[in-house]
């Protein structure tokens, strides 16, 4: 059965040790965040969400609380009457053992109902296993991300959360274009044209740390196997990795970005989020004040006639750049 | 004094507080006439209100509008200030159960835009710092922050995160990059023991996993201790337990007024009233003595008035439960205005009302109230709970109000809502109300007087 | 050498001749915009071309900015309207630090470095309550031009708080407020207002003087005051200010000097 992960931070490993097969929703072919028109302040991606996990009956959906959109998103599919939809609670504190115990139970939790929906317990080695498969996979993603181009990188990582394997992108030269970071939430394959559109302009995303992007490949959790059971290693492993707007404070995520935007010199950020994205939205002033970059706010799940306005946002912003 | 129960706009009260004042009224210290608010404090909202007529209202009306300078007395007092964020209800509890501590929400800002008629320009300020109209109007409070002009810088800000409202939490992140730090603390999304998990019960009828209430046990014990550090003393379970002894005689007051109020044929009281009185029950205004005594006397004012038959509202009234606080205090007087009473209400905080469990550990029955707060759990278990109460006070409408840029507004209404045309079948609205709500009064009047025709006509000959 | 600016805006179309070697505007016009919007592009040019005595030939390079620029054919290259107006501005004005530009359907802030450089900016494309269609709206409401709106609002004694952020709801405000008896020339200064705030809420983190007021709005009475309240500062409005886009094409021209892919 597939499980599909409304979140980068539902380890997939856990799910493939079960037996079944995880994949990142947002990956799916019928997972379409552009019904329009919205509801007032609903966010696109959580609306997709919810509409997928009401068509998918035949499969499980795991929502996250990482927003208020997703936890009441999950609220709606439930009274749709999705019965294999789980709500798995993401810590937002990392500072203290709250969040370390949360995790812990609600992967235990996770567990039992993925054996409910025809799973099978996985024995320490499997887990193990599992783990290292995926481990080894995010690392070679994340060294071939300045070999290949961010087309390139964007669609490999897609493949890696639809079904975990690493298919090396093709290499791609060097380019000598502005370099930019592309910071934000999800970032879909019908969003890839944005990256077309920066190379087009003159720059090109030396940093993608979007929420399906380098983000979202954590380094491989190495651990001692005589010295640790696998499923604690997970559990610190995924705590220790998670880096994300929701996350309370979010000064990992600062972090994490400064010193890859200085190594790659990024000259610019460009902050994507959904319409209606709160937490994303109010970074903007945030990361120009922290970097010292200008910061280009990019907005996805808007109406349809607003692309060629963002287009013509985006060139000035290029423009000003060079 | 017992002049019969009418609603006053302000000019009329300058002449009712004069004829009180002749009659020998006694006033706290903070009291006075209602104008000078708008005269001091720029409070010109309050020109478009209109007020109940009863010195008791007069007391709630001074005590809602004087805390800024209760903090500031405080702080020039010696008194440690705690800004409360998010949880409403909780962790002021354990502030105000060590001598020297007062906390306050700086959430409250919210009402400002309004009360000050847009004038302070916070709303505007919030833009210029980058947090537009797509957020709650909480983000008042930013440029409160910044400029120190409304509350005293709190010693201590402490927030809960993970399960609550993102535009919020958003807000407060900015704070702490503004240079505020903040002591955040966990609220996991409260869910429905898994079989085989040991259940734990919550007032309003919850439960929840042990795992949960052990989490948010042990948050609070960090806040505590945390507290205990700034008052310079231990936060240990006898304060604690005389704490929460002294919060729950508020709310058992409270749920008094409540009962007497919502449950009685005709509305002894305006829905204005009724809406900062259980405003008072998250933080006790700063303070919590005083909150008993100005609560006392609304329930006196309502139970002298129920004896007498005397009404503000009549019976032919509809009878309207209310969702969601409204950022535009207005609203309240045109519901009353259109031919419809307050029989009920969930602002938000439906768990700051419920009785904190005295047969329990202290901080054991904290987690417990704390994880039963309607905006931390299920939607469907906030709504379970307004079908209850709508039976039980016999709603003939509902009101789910719209916060406009809240996070949990976009979808939370419509399930609501739902919920409550499945369970009992009565005409239900979601209307949004912005701080100012003048220019749009035409259509949300429309609405609402539409509901109120609705409601009235499925009443059985 | 001539080069040519060419903006290509939503309301109307502006054209710039420049001779570089003068460093002048030897010719300037303006038409309105509609569905054939190169047509209309290049018959503007064409009469340009005839009022300055001027052979096509004799243009070196052509510079196409504005929304509509893509559709503009003949010209070499398109370049954003934030770089034009910027340029064209700090040609006008050296001093500018920052720049404000009101189309009729969207608003810019752009700040600029000594020199002239773009360092950041920030755009309102999306709410037309800080755009000229405010205006537009209310004049056709009240069946009045632009430019008689804008003298009603010089008149003002006391300003109208339109409270409302959306130009829908706003309008339902403004008849609202009419039918209260709120005279007309407050209820125009009270739009003015609101426009202004909407904009300043775009530009506070911009804004540093000397600032400069470009576009189309700025030539309207009471506008540049409005702003000059809101933003606490003096606002000038820049020489030319429906122009400013196009010169600074030209002035990219000059820089660039591609060749006209012919008409």
């Amino acid at each position: 059965m597939d499980v599909f992960l409304a979140s980068p931070w539902i380890p997939a490993e856990w799910i493939r040790a079960h037996g079944l097969q995880p994949r990142g929703l947002w990956s799916a072919e019928d997972f379409q965040p552009g019904a329009w028109p919205l509801s007032a302040g609903l966010c696109a991606f959580a609306d997709a969400a919810v509409r997928f996990a009401e068509a998918r009956t035949d499969s499980a959906v795991v929502f996250s609380t990482a927003c208020d959109q997703m936890r009441r998103g999950f609220d709606a599919a439930i009274l749709e009457g999705q019965r294999r939809a789980f709500l798995f609670n993401l810590p937002a504190t990392w500072q203290t053992p709250a969040g370390t115990q949360i995790f812990r139970s609600e992967l235990e939790r996770l567990g039992q109902f993925l054996l409910a929906i025809g799973g099978s317990a996985p024995s320490p080695e499997v887990l193990r296993r599992e783990m290292s498969q995926a481990g080894g996979a995010r690392q070679r993603l994340l060294e071939s991300a300045s070999a290949t181009s961010p087309r390139g990188f964007a669609q490999a990582v897609a493949q890696f959360h639809w079904d975990g394997a690493f298919s090396p992108p093709p290499p791609a030269p060097p380019a000598n274009q502005i370099p930019i970071a592309l910071v934000g939430g999800p970032f879909l394959a019908p969003h890839w044209e944005w990256l077309d559109e920066l190379e087009a302009a003159g720059a090109r995303v030396a940093l993608n740390a979007t929420e399906m992007g380098e983000r979202s490949l954590p380094p491989d959790f190495e651990f001692d196997p005589a010295a640790i059971h696998p499923f604690d290693a997970l559990v610190r492993g995924c705590c220790d990795n998670i880096v994300d707007v929701f996350q309370r404070p979010n000064t990992r995520l600062y972090s994490w970005l400064k010193p890859r935007l200085a190594s790659r010199n990024v000259r610019g950020i460009v902050l994507w989020h959904f319409i209606g994205c709160d937490l994303w939205r109010v970074e903007a002033p945030t990361l120009r004040e922290t970097f010292a970059l200008p910061v280009l706010l990019l907005e996805a799940g808007g109406e349809p006639g607003a692309a060629p306005r963002q287009l013509d946002r985006l060139q000035a912003f290029v423009e000003t750049l060079r | 004094m017992n002049s019969p129960p009418r609603k006053l706009d302000l000019d009329q009260w300058d002449g009712r507080y004069e004829q009180l004042r002749r009659d020998g009224l006694r006033e706290p210290a903070y009291g006075g006439p209602l104008r000078r608010h708008v005269v001091r404090e720029k409070d010109f909202r309050l020109q478009q209100l209109r007020f109940d007529n009863s010195p008791a209202a007069l007391r709630l009306w001074n005590f809602l509008l004087t805390e800024n300078q209760r903090l500031h007395q405080a702080r020039a007092e010696g008194d440690k200030i705690v800004g409360t964020m998010k949880d409403l209800g909780t962790v002021p509890v354990m502030a105000y159960a060590l001598p020297g501590l007062r906390a306050f929400y700086p959430d409250g800002a919210w009402w400002t835009p309004c009360l000050m008629e847009c004038g302070d320009k916070l709303l505007q300020k919030a833009e210029m710092m980058g947090i537009d109209a797509s957020f709650c109007p909480v983000r008042a409070m930013l440029p409160a922050f910044q400029e120190g002009g409304h509350f005293p810088r709190p010693d201590l800000l402490v927030c809960s995160a993970g399960a609550i409202c993102d535009d919020f939490s958003a807000i407060a992140q900015r704070l702490e990059h503004l240079g505020h730090p903040i002591l955040w603390w966990e609220t996991p999304r409260r869910r429905q023991p898994a079989s085989g998990e040991r259940a734990c019960a919550l007032p309003g009828h919850l439960a929840a996993p042990q795992v949960q209430v052990d989490c948010v046990r042990a948050e609070l014990q960090r806040i505590a201790r945390a507290l205990g550090e700034l008052a310079g003393q231990t936060l240990d379970d006898s304060f604690l337990a005389a704490g929460i002894c002294a919060a729950n005689q508020v709310r058992q007051r409270l749920d008094s007024l409540r009962r007497a109020v919502y449950c009685a044929p005709a509305a002894p009281l305006p829905a204005l009233e009724m809406l900062v009185a259980e405003m008072l029950a998250i933080h006790f205004c700063s303070d919590r003595q005083e909150t008993i005594a100005v609560l006392d006397a609304l329930l006196a004012e309502v139970q002298s008035r129920a004896h007498r038959s005397q009404f503000i509202i009549g019976p032919d009234a509809a009878r309207i439960f209310w969702v969601n606080p409204v950022a535009d205090l207005r609203a309240m007087n045109l519901l009353e205005d259109l031919g419809g009473r307050l029989c009920g209400s969930d602002f938000m905080f439906s768990h700051a009302l419920d009785l904190i469990p005295e047969n329990l550990p202290p901080l054991d029955a904290l987690a417990r109230a704390a994880l039963a707060d309607p905006m931390v759990g299920p939607t469907e278990d906030r709504a379970a709970r307004i079908v209850r109460e709508c039976r039980s006070n016999r709603a003939e409408a509902l009101v789910v109000s719209r916060i406009p840029g809240a996070s949990h507004c976009a979808r939370e209404g419509e399930i609501i809502l739902q919920i409550v045309r499945r369970e009992i079948g009565i005409p239900a609205i979601e209307l949004e109300i912005p701080p100012v709500c003048d220019a749009l009064s035409p259509s949300l009047g429309s609405r609402l007087r539409a509901l109120v025709e609705t409601a009235q006509a499925r009443r059985p000959k | 050498m001539i080069c040519a600016g060419i903006d290509a805006g939503s309301r109307s179309i502006k054209v710039v001749l420049f001779d570089t070697a003068r460093a002048q505007i030897i010719a300037s016009g303006l038409a309105d915009q509609g569905v054939e919007q190169e047509r209309l592009a290049a018959e503007l040019f064409e009469s340009l071309l005839q009022q300055a005595g001027l052979d096509r030939s004799r243009i070196s390079s052509v510079v196409a900015t504005g929304y509509g620029r893509n559709a503009i054919r003949f010209a070499g290259t398109t370049i954003t309207e934030i770089t034009c107006h910027a340029r064209g501005v700090h040609w006008l004005a050296p001093d500018a630090r920052s720049i404000i530009e009101i189309g009729g359907q969207d608003s810019k802030i752009i700040s600029l470095e000594e020199g002239g450089r773009v360092r950041d900016f920030a755009m309102n494309d999306r709410c037309a309550a800080g755009t000229g269609r405010f205006l537009e709206m209310v004049a056709a409401r009240l069946d009045m031009t632009w430019e008689k709106l804008a003298q009603l609002g010089r008149q003002s004694q006391a300003p109208a708080l339109i409270s409302n952020v959306c130009v829908v709801f706003a309008e339902t405000e403004i008849i609202g407020l009419l039918a209260d008896g709120k005279p007309l020339p407050d209820v125009v200064a009270g739009v003015q207002n609101a426009i202004a705030t909407r904009v300043a809420a775009l530009a506070s983190r911009l804004a540093s003087p000397p600032v400069y007021f470009t576009g189309g709005v700025a030539l309207l009475p009471g506008m540049a005051r409005a702003l000059e309240e809101v933003l606490a500062c003096p606002v000038r409005v820049a020489p030319r200010p429906q122009f400013t886009g196009a010169l600074g094409a030209a002035l990219c021209a000059r820089a660039a000097n591609p060749s006209p892919a012919g008409l």
